[in-house]
């Protein structure tokens, strides 16, 4: 995200409970909704501000957009709320709660939606909180001025407690004299695989009505470039620039779903040249985290070209056996490169 | 003889404006001069004060007469007078400088502060109020004030005559006062030799920003062991020569820091480095380079900590 999460600020918080739902037409008869806002002070306030900013921080965040063929309602009732001057709070996020209840299966676990009204400096924002809980869990709700309400205790215990701490979060900033867009991110605290397919079929899709910012196969491409050109730009020794060049080939295609920019650093180079590559990337325009799609450069992930001064080219390919080819940095400055193997051919090119 | 009653009358329809200007050139010293130990305040010249110098002074005309504004700089020791000097020089095109140290001989003691006539620079004042407007700016040390204050009530410019053995036993004090000095200095020099300084200085310097986001009362030991630890993350200098760039973050990030501090004051469960002075140099390093930071960081204190600060400042580590 571009925004400045630091001036998040959480100003109401409303949550829906959304039982689980079968094709049969569920056993609680629909969402439970509150009828007004829950009580907030400013210790909870924080609490979901901090929630928020880390969980959009973390290498599980993507940055998304509306998808204008998407059938979900959630677009247009963001457009509703950020553009009304009359207080709908309260019937934007029993729709949006209806709509989740609507669209889940048999598979979805109940839970609860947590819909918050933020603002960020001058800017309106609204965050949603898709949290699971055990089934069989029931949660009592409160009257508030002779109206129901759950109490938001419930929704920071479920969040902490670590039997049910699955949760889903997606932040969205309006974005001046652009009605309709935003700064968007959603994230999943879910570790595994499985944990982007699920943001991104039924929680970024279905519900929110969303896609990525930027296609997986477009995402791992910039990356693959980026990481080039601040390899070759940024990075003397020819040693270690073969070094870190592996380094993102073996990165995708190893088994993990999603690279963060961040994590590669931190795996990868030394502190001295973290932050330099980051913003590299980020100005480079790759997202801080991304799903991989290795199609367009799956055969530049194959062979690594070597080419020098000189005007000599060396093409290796990737999975070389240890100590086929050796490279090594001379004290004049020249790189001398060994290649232990059988010649097969010469030919003129 | 100045015609008094044109001065009196002058005087009073142009006081608002010297009143005016007074105030603009101690903001103007007050944006530069951020050291917490210089102290900044002035006044315009009372009408009967004016009146009487122009009486006893009657070389004097209302438009000679420079100190009708006056902005006093009282800094704690002597090599903070070339600082405050050197600064007013380089800021103000138009001066004029009476360096009474330099008037006194060698066997004379007294007053040593020095005293600038200034007004703005041309492409400042023209078409403005503070045109061709003076001030007069005294720099001197606190020991300086302590004997020209009283001296002043004492003996100088005497209501009734002083006798010799009185204005004697004052340039005595005077004599002392300069001695004090000197003697402020060479301990402050011996200071800074011993280990420690530079971390003090560092957590003064903190405080001097920290105390505009939050008035509360923090672990200095705690706030030693940081600075202690992080301090070469500034470089070979460490964080008091970088303090400069340092304010400047502080300025820039002006609202963020506000927002953090008023978001959190009344809060419970807040990370425990966040009402620290040292929360600021956090701050400033996660901006600058989160990754070298957490390097040193892991080193004297748990992650977790600086993890929370860094959620607070917006950019958390991604984990």
């Amino acid at each position: 995200m571009k925004s400045d999460l630091a001036l998040l600020k959480v100003n109401k918080v409303i949550i829906h409970e959304v039982p689980k739902h079968t094709k049969y037409g569920g056993s609680a008869g629909g969402p439970v909704y509150s009828e007004v806002e829950s009580q907030l002070d400013q210790e909870l306030a924080v609490y979901f501000q901090e929630k928020t900013i880390s969980s959009l921080g973390s290498n599980k965040s993507f940055d998304i957009e509306i998808d204008s063929s998407s059938e979900s309602p959630v677009p247009a009732l963001l457009t509703k709320h950020f553009n009304s001057l009359v207080e709908d709070f309260v019937e934007t996020s029993k729709k949006m709660a209806e709509h989740l209840y609507n669209i889940q299966d048999g598979t979805n676990p109940a839970g609860l939606l947590a819909v918050l009204d933020c603002t960020l400096h001058k800017e309106r924002a609204m965050g949603l909180i898709k949290l699971e809980k055990e089934e069989g869990v029931r949660l009592k709700q409160q009257l508030l001025g002779g109206r129901l309400t759950f109490d938001l205790h419930i929704l920071r215990d479920l969040v902490l407690t670590e039997r049910t701490r699955v949760y889903k979060l997606a932040l969205f900033v309006s974005i001046p004299e652009k009605e309709g867009d935003y700064d968007a991110a959603a994230s999943d605290n879910q570790t595994g695989y499985g944990s982007y397919n699920e943001v991104a079929t039924f929680f970024l899709n279905k519900f929110l009505g969303c896609k990525l910012r930027k296609e997986p196969h477009v995402a791992t491409k910039h990356f693959y470039e980026a990481v080039e050109s601040f390899v070759n730009e940024k990075v003397e020794d020819p040693v270690l620039r073969s070094q870190y060049h592996g380094h993102v080939v073996s990165e995708l295609l190893s088994q993990s779903p999603t690279v963060s920019t961040e994590q590669f650093a931190e795996t990868f180079l030394p502190v001295d040249l973290r932050k330099s590559f980051v913003d590299h990337l980020k100005s480079s325009e790759v997202p801080a985290n991304f799903p991989k799609n290795n199609e367009l450069i799956d055969r530049r992930l194959k062979k690594t070209l070597y080419e020098f001064q000189s005007g000599i080219r060396v093409i290796a390919p990737n999975d070389l056996d240890d100590g086929r080819m050796k490279i090594t940095s001379l004290e004049n400055g020249d790189t001398k490169v060994e290649i232990q193997d059988r010649l097969e051919e010469v030919r003129g090119k | 003889m100045p015609d008094l009653e044109e001065a009196r009358t002058r005087w009073i329809t142009e006081l608002p404006i010297y009143s005016r200007f007074v105030d603009h050139v101690i903001a103007i010293l007050r944006h530069e001069l951020r050291d917490p130990g210089i102290q900044i305040y002035g006044r315009t010249k009372e009408i009967d004060s004016l009146l009487k110098k122009l009486i006893l002074k009657p070389n004097k005309t209302y438009e000679t007469l420079t100190d009708k504004a006056g902005v006093r700089v009282i800094v704690k020791f002597t090599e903070d007078l070339e600082v405050v000097g050197q600064f007013i020089e380089q800021r103000f095109n138009n001066y004029k400088k009476d360096d009474k140290r330099a008037n006194l001989k060698i066997d004379q003691v007294g007053y040593q502060g020095i005293h600038y006539d200034i007004r703005l620079n041309d492409d400042e004042s023209k078409d403005t109020e503070f045109d061709n407007i003076w001030a007069e700016i005294q720099v001197r040390t606190l020991a300086q004030h302590l004997w020209s204050d009283m001296a002043h009530e004492l003996g100088y410019k005497p209501e009734v005559p002083v006798p010799d053995s009185m204005l004697r036993r004052l340039n005595r004090l005077s004599a002392l006062l300069e001695i004090s000095d000197d003697e402020f200095t060479s301990l402050l020099n011996l200071l800074r030799s011993m280990p420690g300084f530079e971390t003090f200085k560092a957590l003064r310097l903190l405080e001097g920003e920290f105390y505009k986001f939050a008035a509360v009362d923090y672990n200095k030991e705690l706030s030693m062991h940081v600075i202690e630890a992080l301090n070469h993350l500034y470089g070979a200098g460490g964080f008091v020569e970088q303090h400069e760039q340092f304010e400047q973050f502080c300025r820039q990030k002006e609202r963020r820091l506000l927002h953090i501090f008023d978001e959190n004051r009344n809060v419970l469960t807040k990370p425990i480095f966040l009402f620290q002075p040292e929360s600021l140099m956090l701050f400033q390093l996660l901006e600058h380079d989160k990754f070298k930071l957490r390097e040193e960081w892991v080193k004297h204190f748990p992650p977790r900590e600086l993890e929370q600060m860094a959620v607070k400042w917006g950019t958390p580590y991604a984990l």
